[in-house]
C-alpha cells in the first residue's frame, strides 16, 4: 500500500480512522479530507485507499452503506465503529510514542 | 461477528462485494481531476479482493477447473489412469479388508475385549480342545471367569435322507446370550436347557438355512424337524449378522447338553474336546486369567490323572486376531505381510506406471509452462497444477478403488466359503484407503511434478520438444520407473507361475497314494454310544456284505480319512519340523490306498500293535537322517516301538504339505467304534455308494452311516488353492500389461524425442537396425535390471511361501521359467512396436520439422 504514497508507511489506516472520526465519509472525499487535512502536504496514491478500507472492514474497524452524495450520485459511506476508535487511539499512541523516540535520536547533539 | 465470520460472509457475498469495490472505484476515479493518479485499478481491485484471504481458494479452483479440462481433453488418459489406479487400490483394500475383518476386527460379539479361548498346553503337546467335563469343572471353579461357553461342531444328518449333511453346533445354553444376540425369530436357548438334559430337545436354525430349507416361512418355529433321525423342535431362527466364533458357518445349533439325544451314547460329554470360550471378569486381563485358572487345572488333574499331566495349563488367546494362539498368530501374520507386500507391489507397478504416464504428458506442456513461467508464474504453481491433476485422477480412482475392495472382498470370501462378513468400510478401511491413496501420490504426482519444477524450462522453450539430442538424460527418470514396473511385474509373474506350478502338481496329484476309485463309509459309531464288541460285530456284517459286491476289489479299516480332516498330529523333539499324522490301519490299507512298502515289510495280523509301527520315507529321512531304519526303535529317543517298514510318502491330510509325514500302526481292539471303512471299487466307485449305505444299515438301522467318494474330498480341497492360482495369475498378467505399456511408452517417447536426431541419422545412411539398436539400447539396463532384482526378490518371496498354505517349490523352475518368457516376449513386443514407427521417419519430413 505505500507504494509512492507520500506516506509514512503504516500510517494509512491510521489517517483515515482519524478522517472518519469526524463524520462518515465516502472514499473520493476520504482521500480529499487527509490531503486538506495535511495542508496539502500528505500525497495518497488515491487507488491505493480501498484495499485499505478492505482490510478496516475485515478488522471490523468501520462499516459502510450506500447513500446518496451531495451531488446525488450512489457513494459508498464508511463510518468508524466503536472498536475502530479503540484502534485509533492505540495506532495514535504507538505513532506518538515512535514520534518521539526517533526526535530523541535526531534532537541530540 | 469475529473476524473469521466476516471472512466467510465475504465469501458467501464475494460477487455483490468485490461489484461493489469495482464501483466505488469507478466513481472515486470519476470524480478524480487526472485519474492517472489513482493508480493500476486491476492490480488495486485484486490487492482488495486478497485481503479477505482466499486467494489460496480461488487458485484452487482455477487449479481444478484447469485439471478437469486437461482431463476431458485427453480421456483416454484420463480412464487408463482411472482404471489402473481402481485396480491398483481396489486390491489393495480387498486384501486389507480380509485381514480386517478376520485378523484385527474383534469379532462382532457383546464385548468382544473381554471374550477369549482357552486351550490346553504342556511341555509336550498343544490341543486346541479341552475336554467337556474338565470345561464344566473349571466353570465352576475358578476366580476370574464370569462365564464359560463350550462349542463342538460336527456333521449331522438333516432329515430322512442320511445323505443330507448339514453342519451342526453343539454350544452351551449361554452361548447366544453371552455374544450378545437374540432370536430374529422365536427364542435362543435358555439356562434351563443346561440344568436339565432331559428337557425337551430344541433346536436353531441359521438364518441362510432357513431362507434356504424352509423359503424364510415365519411358521417353522416349533415344528418338529430331523436330525439324525431324531426329532427335535425348532424354537428359533439365528439373525443375519450373527457372526459364530472362529468363521464358524453352523446351519444349526443344539445345546451341548442334548448332544446324547441327537448322537445316542455319545462320549462328547465326558471325554472329547470342546472348543472353550470364557467370558473374563472385568479388569481381568490375559496373564491373570492364566494364572487365576490354574488352581483348577492343578486340581482337575489330580483327579484326573491319565487324562491330564502335571504340568499342564490352560492358555487364553485374545479374541482379536481370530483366537489365534500365540505362535500360530506370527505365522499367520507373515503370510499376511508377504502377501501384502505382493499387493503393494501391484501398486507400485501402477503408480510407476501412471507417473511416467504423467511425466510424457507433462513433457508434451514443457513449452506451455515454460512460457507460463516466464510470464510469471511461480515454479510452486505450475508444480501445484500438476499435482491437482493428480488429485483428481486419484479421487476417482479411491471411489472406485473402495466399491471394488467392497464387491471383491464379499465375492471372495463368497467363493472361499466364509460366513457372511460384514465389509461395509469402517474407520480403519478409511484410513488404509486414504494412506494408500497418500502413498500413491507421492509416487505418481509428486515425483513428476517436482521433476518438471527443477527442469530448465527456458532451455526447453527454446528448442521445444524437437531437441536433436539430449534425450537421454530426459528420458532418466522414466527408465528408472520402468525398471521398478519390470521388477515389479517380474515378482508378481514368477510367483504366479509358482503357484500355477503348485496347482499342477496337485492336479497331476501325486498325493502319494491313489484315491480314484475309492469309496469312504463314516458311520461315527462312537457318536452312537455302539463300542468295543457291538462296533466290532457292526464292521464285520458291513464288511461280509459288501466283500460279496462284485464292484468290491478291497476294503480296509482305518482310523484316518485319507483327504478327510486331521484328528491329531505330533510334533517330535527329534524332528521339530514335520507334523506327523498317526493313522491306525490294518495290512490291507498300503495296497488298497497303492501306498508302497520301500523297505522292510508290511504288517501281519499276528504283528503286535503296541510295538510294530511303520514311518513314511520323509519322517525316516528326517528323524535318522536316511531309509536304513528298519529295526531301529521309535521315537529315536526314549524309543517303545520297533520300526519294521518304510512306507512311501503320502500327504494323507495335506496333498502338497512338505511338513507333514505319517506314522501308522495296527489299530487296536479297542478302536472299532472310531474306525471308518474305505474300498477300492473296481471301476466305477458310485456303483458302490448305495450298497455301503444298504450294507451299513442292515448293520444297524440306529446308525445314519455318510458314504462318500473320496474324489469329492480330493476336490474340495482343490478349490482354494485353484482360486488362489487364478487370482496370482491374473494379477500378474494386468501388472504384465502394466509393465508393457509402461515400456511402450518409453520407447514412443524416445522416438518423439529424438526424431531430428533419428531423420539425420537416415539422411546419412544409417541402416534400419543400428537405429532400432540406438532405440532399444535404453532400455537394456532398466530391463536387464528390472529382471535381476525381480527374480532375486521372486526366490526370496517363493521360499517364504513355501510353507502352509501355498507350498511354492523354488527349485521348480518351469513356473518361474515361463513366467520370465512371458515377460520378455511381451516386453519385447511392446518395444518394437514404437521403435519401428522410427524407422517410417521420412528424414525430410524430419529435419523441417522445426
Amino acid at each position: 500500500m505505500p507504494r509512492e504514497t507520500g506516506l509514512p508507511p503504516g500510517t494509512l489506516i491510521m489517517l483515515i480512522l482519524r478522517v472518519l472520526r469526524q463524520e462518515p465519509l465516502h472514499g473520493y472525499a476520504i482521500a480529499q479530507r487527509i490531503h486538506q487535512l495535511s495542508s496539502q502536504e500528505l500525497q495518497v496514491e488515491e487507488g491505493s485507499l480501498y484495499p485499505a478500507l478492505q482490510k478496516l472492514l475485515l478488522k471490523g474497524w468501520v462499516k459502510s452503506n450506500w447513500v446518496l452524495s451531495e451531488t446525488n450520485r450512489q457513494v459508498r459511506q464508511y463510518r468508524v465503529t466503536s472498536s475502530g476508535l479503540k484502534q485509533l487511539e492505540t495506532e495514535i499512541a504507538e505513532y506518538q510514542r515512535m514520534n518521539l523516540a526517533v526526535q530523541t535520536v535526531l534532537e541530540t547533539t | 461477528m469475529t473476524e473469521w465470520m466476516r471472512r466467510i460472509w465475504y465469501l458467501l457475498n464475494r460477487r455483490r462485494l468485490g461489484r461493489e469495490v469495482e464501483r466505488e472505484m469507478a466513481s472515486h476515479r470519476e470524480s478524480m481531476g487526472e485519474p492517472v493518479r489513482f493508480g493500476n485499478a486491476l492490480r488495486l481491485r485484486e490487492e482488495a479482493r486478497d485481503i479477505w484471504g482466499w486467494r489460496w481458494l480461488d487458485q484452487t479452483w482455477q487449479d481444478v477447473r484447469h485439471g478437469c479440462r486437461g482431463l476431458r481433453k485427453s480421456p483416454s488418459f484420463g480412464l487408463t489412469a482411472w482404471l489402473i489406479l481402481s485396480f491398483g487400490i481396489g486390491l489393495n483394500l480387498t486384501l486389507f479388508q480380509m485381514v480386517n475383518l478376520i485378523l484385527l476386527k474383534p469379532p462382532a460379539v457383546k464385548h468382544p475385549h473381554s471374550l477369549v479361548r482357552f486351550t490346553r498346553h504342556s511341555k509336550t503337546m498343544t490341543s486346541s480342545g479341552v475336554p467337556y467335563p474338565a470345561t464344566q469343572f473349571y466353570r465352576r471353579n475358578n476366580t476370574v471367569l464370569a462365564a464359560v461357553l463350550t462349542q463342538t461342531s460336527s456333521d449331522v444328518a438333516w432329515g430322512d435322507n442320511a445323505g443330507d449333511r448339514v453342519r451342526c453346533s453343539f454350544v452351551s445354553a449361554n452361548f447366544f446370550e453371552e455374544l450378545g444376540y437374540g432370536a430374529a425369530y422365536g427364542r435362543v436357548f435358555n439356562e434351563a436347557e443346561d440344568e436339565k438334559p432331559d428337557a425337551p430337545p430344541v433346536v436353531l436354525l441359521s438364518h441362510v438355512f432357513w431362507e434356504t430349507r424352509f423359503d424364510r416361512d415365519p411358521g417353522v418355529i416349533s415344528r418338529t424337524v430331523r436330525i439324525n433321525d431324531r426329532p427335535a423342535t425348532v424354537i428359533g431362527v439365528v439373525p443375519v449378522s450373527f457372526p459364530g466364533l472362529r468363521l464358524n458357518t453352523s446351519q444349526v445349533w443344539v445345546p451341548m447338553s442334548q448332544i446324547d439325544y441327537f448322537h445316542t451314547g455319545s462320549e462328547t460329554k465326558n471325554e472329547w474336546g470342546t472348543e472353550m470360550y470364557a467370558r473374563l471378569r472385568p479388569g481381568i486381563s490375559l496373564s491373570a486369567a492364566r494364572e487365576g485358572m490354574k488352581p483348577a487345572v492343578r486340581e482337575f488333574a489330580r483327579q484326573r490323572p491319565q487324562v491330564f499331566s502335571e504340568d499342564e495349563y490352560l492358555e487364553p488367546s485374545a479374541s482379536t486376531g481370530h483366537f489365534a494362539m500365540a505362535k500360530d498368530r506370527q505365522e499367520i501374520w507373515t503370510i499376511v505381510l508377504l502377501i501384502a507386500g505382493l499387493t503393494l507391489l501391484v501398486l507400485i507397478v501402477a503408480c510407476a506406471n501412471l507417473s511416467s504416464l504423467v511425466l510424457s504428458r507433462a513433457n508434451h506442456r514443457l513449452r506451455e509452462f515454460s512460457i507460463r513461467l516466464a510470464l510469471g508464474a511461480g515454479r510452486w504453481r505450475i508444480v501445484r497444477q500438476l499435482l491437482t491433476e493428480s488429485l483428481l485422477l486419484l479421487g476417482a480412482g479411491l471411489v472406485t478403488g473402495m466399491l471394488l475392495g467392497y464387491e471383491a472382498a464379499k465375492t471372495l470370501a463368497a467363493q472361499f466359503k466364509l460366513p457372511p462378513l460384514d465389509f461395509t468400510p469402517d474407520w480403519r478401511a478409511l484410513l488404509a484407503g486414504l494412506s494408500i491413496a497418500l502413498f500413491s501420490l507421492l509416487l505418481f504426482g509428486l515425483l513428476p511434478a517436482l521433476r518438471i519444477a527443477r527442469q530448465d524450462l527456458t532451455s526447453s522453450m527454446k528448442d521445444g520438444a524437437q531437441q536433436s539430442s539430449g534425450g537421454l538424460q530426459r528420458t532418466r527418470l522414466q527408465r528408472v520407473l520402468v525398471g521398478t514396473q519390470v521388477a515389479g511385474s517380474c515378482v508378481l509373474l514368477i510367483v504366479a507361475g509358482l503357484m500355477a506350478r503348485g496347482l499342477q502338481r496337485l492336479l497331476a496329484a501325486d498325493p502319494g497314494f491313489d484315491f480314484v476309485n475309492v469309496v469312504v463309509l463314516e458311520p461315527s459309531l462312537r457318536l452312537y454310544g455302539i463300542k468295543g464288541e457291538a462296533a466290532r460285530a457292526y464292521w464285520g456284517n458291513v464288511r461280509h456284505a459288501l466283500a460279496a459286491h462284485r464292484e468290491t476289489e478291497s476294503l480296509a479299516l482305518v482310523s484316518l480319512a485319507p483327504l478327510g480332516r486331521n484328528l491329531n498330529e505330533t510334533i517330535y523333539p527329534d524332528a521339530t519340523d514335520l507334523k506327523v499324522m498317526s493313522s491306525n490301519v490294518e495290512p490291507e490299507f498300503f495296497p488298497l490306498m497303492r501306498i508302497p512298502i520301500l523297505a522292510g515289510r508290511n504288517f501281519q495280523a499276528s504283528d503286535d500293535y503296541r510295538t510294530t509301527i511303520i514311518i513314511s520315507k520323509r519322517l525316516a529321512e528326517r528323524m535318522y537322517g536316511t531309509m536304513n531304519v528298519v529295526g531301529q526303535g521309535f521315537p529315536k529317543t526314549r524309543p517303545d516301538k520297533t520300526i519294521i517298514g518304510i512306507a512311501g510318502d503320502a500327504n494323507l491330510i495335506k496333498i502338497q504339505a512338505n511338513n507333514v509325514a505319517e506314522r501308522y500302526s495296527l489299530f487296536y481292539p479297542g478302536q472299532y467304534e472310531d474306525l471308518l471303512l474305505i474300498a477300492r471299487a473296481r471301476a466305477h466307485p458310485d456303483r458302490l455308494l448305495e450298497p455301503m449305505r444298504t450294507a451299513a444299515r442292515q448293520a444297524d438301522d440306529r446308525v445314519l452311516a455318510h458314504a462318500r467318494l473320496m474324489k469329492l474330498d480330493f476336490e474340495s480341497k482343490l478349490q482354494a488353492p485353484r482360486l488362489t492360482s487364478l487370482i496370482a495369475t491374473l494379477v500378474g498378467l494386468l501388472t504384465l500389461s502394466l509393465a508393457c505399456l509402461g515400456i511402450f511408452g518409453l520407447i514412443s517417447y524416445a522416438v518423439s524425442l529424438r526424431t531430428k536426431e533419428i531423420g539425420v541419422r537416415v539422411a546419412l545412411g544409417a541402416r534400419s537396425n543400428s537405429i532400432l539398436g540406438l532405440l532399444l539400447r535404453q532400455l537394456l539396463w532398466p530391463v536387464a535390471l528390472g529382471i535381476v532384482i525381480g527374480t532375486g526378490s521372486a526366490v526370496v518371496v517363493g521360499t517364504m511361501l513355501g510353507g502352509d498354505p501355498f507350498y511354492l517349490r523354488i527349485n521348480d523352475p518351469a513356473g518361474s521359467l515361463a513366467a520370465l518368457l512371458v515377460l520378455v516376449l511381451t516386453g519385447g513386443l511392446a518395444a518394437i512396436v514404437p521403435a519401428r514407427r522410427a524407422l517410417r521417419i521420412d528424414p525430410m519430413r524430419a529435419l523441417r520439422h522445426e
